[in-house]
């Protein structure tokens, strides 16, 4: 078997080796799944191992790059998927009793996509019931039980892209999938030390995806470097008719360079946002400090911005409530939802049935001009920075969360970028005093995906909190 | 009717006043009310955290009703409190979005997209 050194190497770096023949597609596959069936289970971080699946395609990969047909950077790389994505004939479960024993006869077109690159599945990667769409108070709301933290298994790896997470801070895949509505990327990835992506509204295509509000919902990776999400994103990048949100085939597709830029690029304006979070972790304050600094050191330009005031937060829960009572209408109507593990999600459906159509639009038509007063902010910087997530990850032992409880969180940056479609990325910036991840987040105008992969890149390209991982046995 | 882009807000939007109007919907959200729920069915009183306005209040009685009209059957009484502190804190969201200043041709976010056959059949 494989050793960390190899196993915690970026998929760059794999894909370099497996393309020079230098590392065996079956070895590496053999050595995710000895360690994910070893470790796996300590941290509920896999739904379920594809075993049989992953082995053929690691073999027809080895067979095809020996005879010479290389089809890129994924050809021969091991990942997870979040289990909210069709695969054909495994399991899909949405991490919810009601669909614990569901199965779907196709493939998500992500997964198509994936196998088309040549990438090899390991797993369905856990994740919170139904990815929180009906609302939960705990990290315990899963089918497979709570996401442990494999930085401290007493604590949480946030959710809903929990296992995604979980997966990829120890090493028991190169990368997985996650899906992100409001956070469910950034959050997991800021608590698990990890580097993940939430692509552009429209970016990567959603069919055969478990649909929560579909204003909102994205797909996209949870890596060890922000390189590698931008190699992950080009492949699974495009225009999907199957997919009535796909951006437009007009929109120019996300392509990534092959090899990653210098770092030293032109001078890149930065808003370092100063008023989006009610209250931040000892430390973590510093910690973004001291991140801006090395890319002011490097060449970027840091600057004080304010979101301006409007009601966000309100109107990305009001979507994502709205939107949610609709896709699970016949789990609420039958009286399923009372099957949830969460007692929020068991009546929460009821509630947000309740909301009329006037309010919706009303919604969507406040929501458009909170679209365009963000954009603005654009005009000056190329993106805004902040926190991952206001605080290292939490004790599974935490009490669960009152949603209804304390004033509404107004400018969340989650909130506010999700709901505007914008894409966000969140790398390692430091350790809390508890030897936690805290992360740091860019953020860029809609469908400018490479900006902030360019300024996480250049972060992580002048440190190595992206190489820390965790001790585990 | 869509106003031209240039003039889209014959009176345009001031976040100042968008704030003096949200501090005063706040403050109708936060003045004491009564105790809506006071003798109701629907499991005892309203949250007494966040108290509506008398309006905000009937609503969220008024839906609670209807939940339980419809699904009372599935309910015990602490989910009903439960549902009751949810749509509290919904009526609250949806005050700072109602008392957002819109005009007639203000456009949703999210509106049709025309299709086209060659586009492929789901």
């Amino acid at each position: 078997m494989l050793t960390e050194d190899v196993l915690f190497l970026s998929v760059r770096e794999l894909g370099e080796r497996v393309r020079a023949r230098k590392l065996s597609p079956v070895e590496l596959a053999e050595s995710y799944l000895y360690r994910a069936e070893k470790l796996g289970p300590k941290l509920n971080a896999y739904a379920t191992l594809t075993r049989d699946l992953a082995l053929r395609q690691a073999r027809a990969a080895e067979k095809e790059i020996a005879s010479g047909h290389y089809r890129g950077p994924l050809h021969g790389i091991p990942y997870a998927v979040k289990d909210l994505v069709a695969v054909e004939g495994y399991p899909t479960t949405w991490g919810a009793p009601p669909y614990a024993k569901q199965r779907f006869d196709f493939n998500a077109t992500i997964i198509e996509r994936l196998n088309e690159a040549g990438a090899v599945l390991i797993g369905k990667a856990a994740m919170i019931e139904l990815a929180g769409g009906l609302g939960y108070s705990a990290g315990d709301a899963s089918l497979t039980g709570p996401a442990r933290n494999p930085w401290n298994t007493n604590y949480w790896t946030c959710g809903s892209s929990s296992g995604s997470g979980a997966v990829v801070a120890a090493g028991l895949a190169p990368w997985a999938l996650g899906s992100d509505t409001r956070g469910s990327i950034i959050c997991p990835s800021a608590w698990c030390g990890v580097s993940g992506m939430r692509p552009s509204f429209g970016r990567v295509s959603r069919f055969g995806a478990m649909a929560i509000a579909w204003t909102m919902d994205k797909l996209g990776p949870m890596c060890r470097t922000a390189d590698d999400c931008g190699l992950v994103l080009s492949v699974i990048a495009g225009h999907d008719p199957k997919d009535h949100d796909s951006a437009p085939a007009g929109v120019p597709a996300f392509s990534y360079p092959a090899a990653p830029a210098s770092g030293k690029g032109r001078p890149l304006p930065i808003g370092r946002l100063t008023n989006v979070w009610q209250e931040m972790a000892p430390g973590l304050e510093q910690c973004v400090d001291d991140a801006l600094k090395i890319m002011e050191k490097n060449g970027a330009k840091v600057s004080a911005v304010q979101i301006p005031d409007g009601p966000y937060e309100e109107c990305a829960e009001l979507t994502i409530l709205m939107e949610a009572a609709s896709s699970f209408q016949d789990l609420i109507h039958s009286g399923r939802c009372s099957e949830l593990i969460d007692p929020v999600g068991q009546i929460n459906g009821y509630a947000s049935a309740e909301f009329s159509v006037t309010d919706y639009l009303q919604v969507q038509r406040v929501r458009a001009f909170l679209q365009q007063q963000i954009d603005r902010l654009f005009d000056e910087f190329d993106v805004l920075a902040t926190a991952g997530e206001s605080s290292a990850a939490s004790p599974l032992s935490a009490p669960p969360e009152e949603d209804s409880a304390g004033p509404i969180a107004r400018r969340e940056p989650d909130g506010i970028s999700s709901l505007c479609g914008l894409p966000a990325l969140s790398v390692p910036c430091g350790f809390s005093k508890d030897r936690l991840p805290f992360g740091v987040q860019f953020i860029a105008r809609a469908l400018d995906d490479h900006a902030v992969i360019a300024a996480a890149h250049t972060y992580q390209w002048h440190t190595d909190w992206h190489r820390q991982h965790p001790s585990l046995s | 009717m869509t106003q031209p882009p240039d003039n889209r807000r014959g009176k345009r939007f001031s976040r100042r006043e968008f704030s003096q109007q949200a501090a005063i919907t706040a403050a109708a959200v936060l003045s004491a009310a009564p105790a809506l729920a006071a003798g109701s069915d629907f499991g005892g009183q309203a949250d007494a955290s966040f108290k509506l306005s008398p309006d905000q209040g009937q609503e969220v009685e008024a839906k609670l009703g209807n939940i339980v009209r419809k699904y009372g059957d599935r309910l015990t009484q602490e989910q009903r409190q439960h549902l009751r502190r949810i749509l509290t804190y919904n009526e609250r969201m949806l005050a700072a979005v109602r008392a957002f200043p819109l005009q007639n041709g203000d456009s949703p976010a999210s509106v049709l997209k025309v299709s086209r056959a060659e586009e492929g059949k789901r």
